[in-house]
């Protein structure tokens, strides 16, 4: 089957943003992708925008927005997929461009999540499991249900919360060379222990922040790519995976199930070899709200065995240089989790890189010409898994 | 019972205050932003949300905890057992179920403090929440009843009990670990 190939990218700074309104953002991030691509306004005949809301105050956030950019009245949608709304808002534009019902569609991912105090984000993020069982009567938060994550890998492979700090030291890291990360410092293994806990065992420096910020792609199908640009990159597999709601009947709480699958469908489409898919490929972005989350990313990608995700980060084997670079521009964790947004500004990530114009100090070596964005939903809720290539 | 509950209550009224003030002198709800001191229209709707959850399929719950009971559901067909409970069987489609008891001795699975806490738990005190796996063939996610997490551990045995939750004075259930041969 034809694959859909992204032809423009977009994407604001990431940040506590509050000289920009929801519209704004999304405009800066879509024009941006619109002149990157060569497309026109009256170009674009689908819009699909990746956003979750209730923090923010637009409820109708695809007419909003199609309104503000000018767009020619064509289609448009909001899609939810939690934390991996971005990439489910990817699929849908990609489903449409190579089943032909789109010529050129545009993906927007935004979220505005500081319209609202803290403790009614943290409220809302936390009701994003199962309603009735989970928060009414237990008040279960989203570093809480990670923190159960990790409580657990921790006592059954024997890492320890210095192993999973090493994973916010790379990802600040990286985000001290992107001008548009959230954070721009370095921390220290010790920076992480010293952070208060939020749900123990995990801590502030754990957490991804709650964070504005809006990106956007163009695509078009494989066949038309090349009529706009010299530099497309096709989307070869997206695998989509989804979770219990209740994390009460998982048999596990080690990895996801949910990502598994996904994993397995997108290497399965995409020709990776399941048993070693980082030799497959230049780059991963993984879904890292918490630190806990990207050493369980390592385990259900296969990039390594089950309960050695933590030994493959404290070697810097996941820096660039190491088996696979994993989130060169940060992370959730230091670039910012702008939970819409997040999966469409993996795929900005992952184009740039694939072009060779990621800012200098990270870029990656192009050797095979293919990358992998992992987006997560929830706690393992919704899973989504995709290979791209040049 | 925490007074970070209502400290916060006591932010909120100053910020309020000052937006009154604002809007007498110049007409306007507009504050200043305490990092950047970009303006900001402080929204004039507030909109309070509760919902009215239907139960009747799983009345029996409800009754079982009045009894001090925890009980789940089983399919009469395929077997199938189900905590939380539900009326009807996602294995087999059918919804001919039957109400048990939870009476078995759990073992944790895993815990977490919470300390950060969502706008309506803020009045509580830090809280300590547990999955715990029962021989009946299901875990259960509930607080439990310690008052740190160093006196817990993977596999600590635990029953589950009804407890009337204050300040809100409503009937649900909590993990309570019990001492090897209680
Ligand atoms: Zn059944």
């Amino acid at each position: 089957m034809e694959s859909a190939a992204v032809i423009g990218v977009g994407i604001t700074r990431y940040g506590r943003i509050t000289d920009r309104s929801f519209a704004e953002i999304a405009f800066e991030a879509a024009w941006e992708a619109m002149r990157d691509a060569g497309v026109d306004r009256e170009g674009v005949d689908l819009l699909v925008v990746g956003n979750v809301g209730g923090w923010s105050s637009e409820p109708l956030p695809a007419v909003t927005i199609s309104e503000y950019l000018g767009l020619d009245g064509n289609g448009s949608m909001r899609v939810e997929a939690a934390c991996a709304s971005g990439s489910a808002a990817i699929k849908v534009a990609a489903d449409a461009v190579t089943s032909g019902q789109s010529e050129v569609a545009m993906v927007i991912g935004v979220e505005r999540m500081n319209e609202s105090p803290v403790t009614n984000v943290v409220e809302l993020i936390g009701r994003a499991g199962n309603y009735f069982w989970e928060f009414e009567n237990f008040g279960l938060t989203f570093p809480a249900y990670y923190a159960l994550y990790a409580n657990s890998y921790m006592q059954i492979y024997g890492a320890k919360e210095e192993d999973l700090a090493e994973v916010a030291v790379k990802n600040h890291y990286y985000g001290s060379l992107n001008p548009k990360a959230y954070f721009r410092q370095r921390v220290t293994v010790d920076d992480v222990m010293k952070s208060r806990y939020v749900a123990w065992p995990l801590k502030l420096l754990d957490c991804s922040p709650i964070t504005d910020g809006a990106a956007a792609l163009i695509v078009t199908s494989e066949g038309k790519a090349r009529e706009f640009t010299d530099t497309p990159v096709y989307i070869r597999s997206i695998g989509t995976g989804t979770g219990t709601s209740n994390i009460s009947r998982r048999d596990d709480l080690l990895g996801f199930d949910a990502v598994r699958k996904a994993a397995r469908e997108a290497y399965r489409r995409a020709g990776i070899d399941p048993s070693r898919p980082h030799r497959q490929i230049d780059l991963a972005l993984v879904h890292d709200c918490f630190t806990i989350a990207e050493v369980m990313a390592y385990e259900d990608l296969g990039f390594v065995r089950r309960g050695e995700g933590y030994m493959l980060v404290k070697e810097h084997q996941t820096y660039i240089g190491g088996i696979v670079p994993v989130n060169t521009d940060g992370g959730l964790k230091a670039k910012g989790h702008p939970i819409g947004a997040t999966g469409v500004g993996m795929a900005v990530e992952v184009v740039k890189q694939l072009r060779r114009a990621a800012d200098p100090q990270r870029q990656v070596d192009v050797r095979n010409g293919v990358a992998l964005t992992h987006n997560v939903g929830g706690t393992g809720h919704y899973a989504y898994v995709a290979i791209y290539s040049i | 019972m925490s007074d970070r509950g209502s400290k916060i209550d006591e932010f909120i009224k100053l910020f309020l205050n000052a937006i009154e003030v604002e809007k007498s002198r110049r007409g306007l709800p507009l504050i200043t932003d305490e990092k950047t001191n970009d303006p900001l229209f402080f929204d004039q709707r507030e909109l309070r949300l509760r919902y009215l959850l239907p139960i009747k399929g799983i009345e029996d719950f409800f009754e079982g905890l009045v009894k001090g009971e925890v009980r789940y559901t089983r399919c009469k067909r395929c077997g199938r057992k189900y905590f939380p409970p539900q009326p009807d069987c996602s294995s087999c489609g059918t919804r001919e179920m039957e109400w048990m008891r939870i009476e078995g001795t759990g073992e944790l699975l895993t815990f977490s403090k919470v300390v950060v806490k969502p706008t309506s738990y803020l009045h509580y005190d830090d809280y300590i929440v547990g999955v715990a796996r029962f021989p009946e063939g299901f875990n259960v996610l509930a607080w439990v009843r310690a008052s740190d997490v160093s006196e817990l551990e993977m596999g600590t045995p635990v029953r589950i009990e009804v407890e009337r939750r204050q300040p809100e004075n409503y009937l649900t259930y909590v993990l309570v670990p019990t001492k090897l041969g209680d």
